[in-house]
């Protein structure tokens, strides 16, 4: 299951259902049986793994198929109808019509739907599928499928009924086609078809279970379905969410912190939708004590990784030689030369390239993980992270930016540490430098919480280019969430977030993994793979370029 | 005088509102005008129309960071003779009354743009200081500037000195019926397909709420119908003008794609 195609058909939902409110396309839960039929409801739409495999086109073509069913239902069909007083059968029938209904409007304004479901609609009248399943098949593509000539007399009496109500009511109405659905539905009944709605599966591929359509008043087995269907737990609490007991909290510092706690929200995707006040932020900020200085390596500067831009806002002055002329200068001194014949003549005036002003966070990830080796060396992940980390802010103070360095690590969502190793406007010293070499990792990785901190110290910053650089080891990820790609959902949000404000998020990510979650969340080009330690400084110089500052 | 710059044939521009009749008064009254909106929704036809409505020559200027005052406002050069004074666009328009227009006016560099203070006040007089004369603008003469509101970065932006001194017009791509009307007219495509383009248009316009940096413009619909007139099959048109043009990311690539398949029958 590729996450790309999942975006992919998020983005088409979102244009053939024509709703302003976020709409997410997701995978099934792990725990519900992947035969299990597509499920949509108001901001959602939860797919099988088959309909997920990509396509040359890029998307899945039952992904698709499934997806512009599931916008015609958003566009044209009411949810939630009271299903009292109708039987199993009855529903179906009446969600079958509904469903060609919602289909046909669809087509009326994008006409090449049509050819996307039209391989599931022959392919269900194909499998030759007996009575219940085998009628609905052939009523499918009977109303649907105007060149298919269906055998069964029951199937031809609904398409002549709902030709019949489409040229009296036409297609707008859903409740002009309700009595044909409850004839339809009696026919069954006197024909005694026998009917399992517990073992019944939908024969046409791409469409939804329907589930949206009703309302099941105190209906036991709904309430299962629905059950099964929704977020994760989210409201429970977690297990070992009380703060600063847990000994392995002990935070190391032997320097004194100033401490603000602050509340952020969380993305959810399922829900579509910022969860208020959710994470917890404790931000430590070492007090400036007097300290010998750490041991002064010599940090490498990273080159050649500012492009040289034009910059026409500053003029320099004017010079005896160069390659342009400037004009008016130019002529100045042709006139004075009629007075003064030996005059000097500085008439040249070379272009400044100049780069504006640049504000980087480096934002380390202290989780456990990072106290894995690298592979194939004998350094820590967060060694590595520590001297990329050191590498840039050298690179960039020599540069005359600012940079900063901080660090973060979670607990559950209740405690979320961010630590200010390094304040912008700080210096590279010695003392500087210890107190980076001092940082320890333990917790895990929620990442969004700590991007969203970091935007909102980088709003302070005056320069006009201003971005986080995230240096992790892998996926976040928490001990109180289940889901996966939760987290990776609310990292992407954060940083879209962020880009809103004019902070860019970049991401270098250790973990030769890292392609499946990076690009989702900073995006195809805000991201870098190091997989070796001596490729980090390569990896570094390719991110700051593309940067473009 | 000024012939070259005089819009002879009668520009094709398909009113949305009161925007001709707003303008004609705005210039009845020497109003500058400042027209804003997107890329390509036609702010720059209409500034040819109402051009040619009027019967002034119009200067344009496409503003960008290299422009000095001395290129709007007139510079000594050398010939044979010595130095002679040679006006730019925008004193030209001043003397002899015609439309001066500058384009994407947020690109220029904001000691630029400031020339054009004076002008904008009542006293509408632009001083020459290396020539040492003091010009009156002609009766006719018009001052318009545009820009995109949503395109630019944070640094580049207008005063609010120089914002203040004109009159704005609000530009957007129009409801889709007119924009169908437009692209048929200007593409030489039927309604019905035009109709189709416009929708395909507004469907990606939805996609900015999720990363798509723009929609696609009325200019890039003329685009694609100018190709299928000319035979090239409607699905692969769209694909160079549309979904290739406007992003390069595989997801986004994907489902514009799907938008176009599904758009066209």
């Amino acid at each position: 299951m590729n996450p790309r195609v999942l975006e992919g058909l998020g983005h088409l939902l979102a244009v053939l259902a024509g709703v302003d409110r976020p709409l997410t396309v997701q995978a099934h839960a792990d725990s519900l049986p992947q035969d299990r039929a597509s499920v949509l409801t108001a901001d959602h739409l939860s797919l099988p793994a088959a309909h997920l495999n990509p396509d040359p086109a890029g998307l899945s073509l039952l992904g698709r198929a499934a997806v512009a069913h599931a916008a015609a239902h958003l566009r044209h069909s009411p949810t939630g109808r009271s299903s009292r007083g109708l039987k199993p059968l009855g529903l179906l029938v009446h969600a079958a019509l509904e469903d060609a209904r919602a289909e046909r409007l669809l087509c009326l304004r994008f006409p090449g739907v049509r050819a996307w479901w039209q391989p599931w609609l022959t392919q269900a009248t194909e499998q030759d599928l007996l009575a219940v399943p085998g009628l609905m098949a052939g009523l499918a593509r009977a109303l649907l499928d105007p060149g298919y000539t269906p055998a069964n007399p029951w199937v031809r009496k609904a398409r002549q009924g709902f030709e019949a109500v489409c040229l009296q009511h036409g297609l707008g109405d859903p409740a002009a086609f309700r009595p044909l659905a409850s004839v339809l539905a009696n026919d069954l009944g006197q024909m005694r078809v026998r009917f399992d709605a517990r073992q019944y599966q939908e024969p046409v591929a791409y469409r939804d279970d329907n589930s949206h359509l009703w309302h099941h008043p105190a209906n036991a087995d709904a309430a299962e379905h629905d059950r099964s269907v929704s977020a994760p737990p989210s409201s429970s609490p977690p297990a070992g969410a009380a703060p600063a007991t847990d000994p392995s909290d002990d935070v190391p510092l032997q320097v004194e912190t100033e401490v603000r706690t602050l509340v952020y929200p969380e993305w959810d995707a399922t829900l579509g939708r910022l969860r208020p006040d959710w994470c917890t932020v404790i931000e430590h900020r070492p007090k400036p004590v007097v300290e010998g200085a750490g041991v002064a390596v010599a940090l490498p500067v990273l080159r050649a990784w500012r492009g040289h831009r034009l910059d026409r806002r500053q003029r320099s002055s004017l010079c005896r030689e160069g390659d342009d002329f400037d004009m008016d200068a130019l002529v100045r001194v042709w006139v004075d030369r009629v007075r003064q014949p030996h005059a000097e003549a500085a008439v040249f005036r070379p272009p400044t390239y100049a780069s504006d002003a640049v504000s980087l966070l480096v934002l380390l990830d202290l989780s456990q993980s990072t106290n894995d080796l690298v592979l194939g060396g004998a350094s820590t992940v967060l060694d590595l992270e520590k001297d990329g980390a050191l590498t840039l802010a050298h690179t960039l103070q020599t540069a005359s930016d600012r940079v900063a360095i901080h660090g973060f690590r979670s607990d559950t969502r209740h405690r979320i540490d961010y630590e200010r190793l390094l304040d912008f406007g700080q210096a590279l010293d010695g003392r500087a430098r210890g107190q980076v070499a001092r940082a320890v990792s333990h917790g895990s990785t929620r990442m969004g919480a700590a991007i969203r901190h970091a935007t909102g110290l980088l709003a302070q910053e005056p320069s006009t280019h201003r971005a986080v650089f995230v240096v992790t080891d892998g996926a976040p990820s928490d001990v109180d969430v289940f889901r996966s790609g939760y987290l990776i959902d609310d990292a992407a949000a954060a940083v879209h977030e962020a880009q809103a404000h004019g902070v860019k998020v970049c991401g270098l990510v250790l973990d030769p993994q890292a392609d499946a979650y990076s690009h989702r969340i900073f995006g195809q080009r805000g991201f870098q793979v190091v997989e070796q330690p001596k490729a980090l400084v390569r990896g570094m110089q390719h991110l700051l370029r593309r940067l473009a500052f | 005088m000024l012939d070259a710059w005089r819009v002879t044939a009668q520009p094709y521009y398909r009113p949305v509102a009161e925007e001709v009749a707003l303008c004609e008064k705005a210039f009845a009254h020497r109003v500058p005008l400042l027209l804003k909106g997107p890329t390509g929704c036609g702010k720059t036809r209409f500034v040819e129309y109402m051009a040619w409505k009027l019967g002034r020559p119009l200067v344009t200027v496409a503003c960008n960071e290299d422009l000095s005052a001395a290129d709007l406002v007139g510079r000594y050069l050398l010939d044979a003779q010595g130095t002679t004074w040679h006006d730019g666009p925008l004193t030209t328009a001043l003397r002899h009354g015609a439309i001066c227009y500058l384009d994407e006016v947020v690109e220029a560099r904001q000691d630029t743009t400031v020339v054009i203070h004076p002008l904008t006040d009542a006293r509408r007089i632009l001083p020459l200081e290396k020539k040492g004369e003091l010009v009156h603008a002609h009766p006719d003469f018009q001052l318009v500037v545009s820009y995109n509101p949503g395109y630019q970065s944070r640094a580049k932006d207008l005063k609010p000195s120089t914002r203040q001194r004109f009159a704005a017009l609000a530009f957007d791509y129009p409801t889709p019926e007119v924009e169908a009307e437009v692209v048929a007219h200007e593409a030489g495509i039927p309604l019905a397909l035009a109709a189709q383009l416009v929708a395909i248009a507004a469907g990606s316009r939805r996609l900015r709420q999720r990363g798509l940096d723009e929609g696609a413009s009325t200019r890039m619909l003329i685009y694609t119908g100018l190709l299928i007139v000319d035979g090239v099959p409607p699905r692969v048109s769209c694909e160079m003008t549309l979904v290739q043009a406007l992003t390069d990311e595989p997801e986004m690539l994907a489902a514009l794609r799907a938008l176009v398949d599904a758009s066209l029958a």
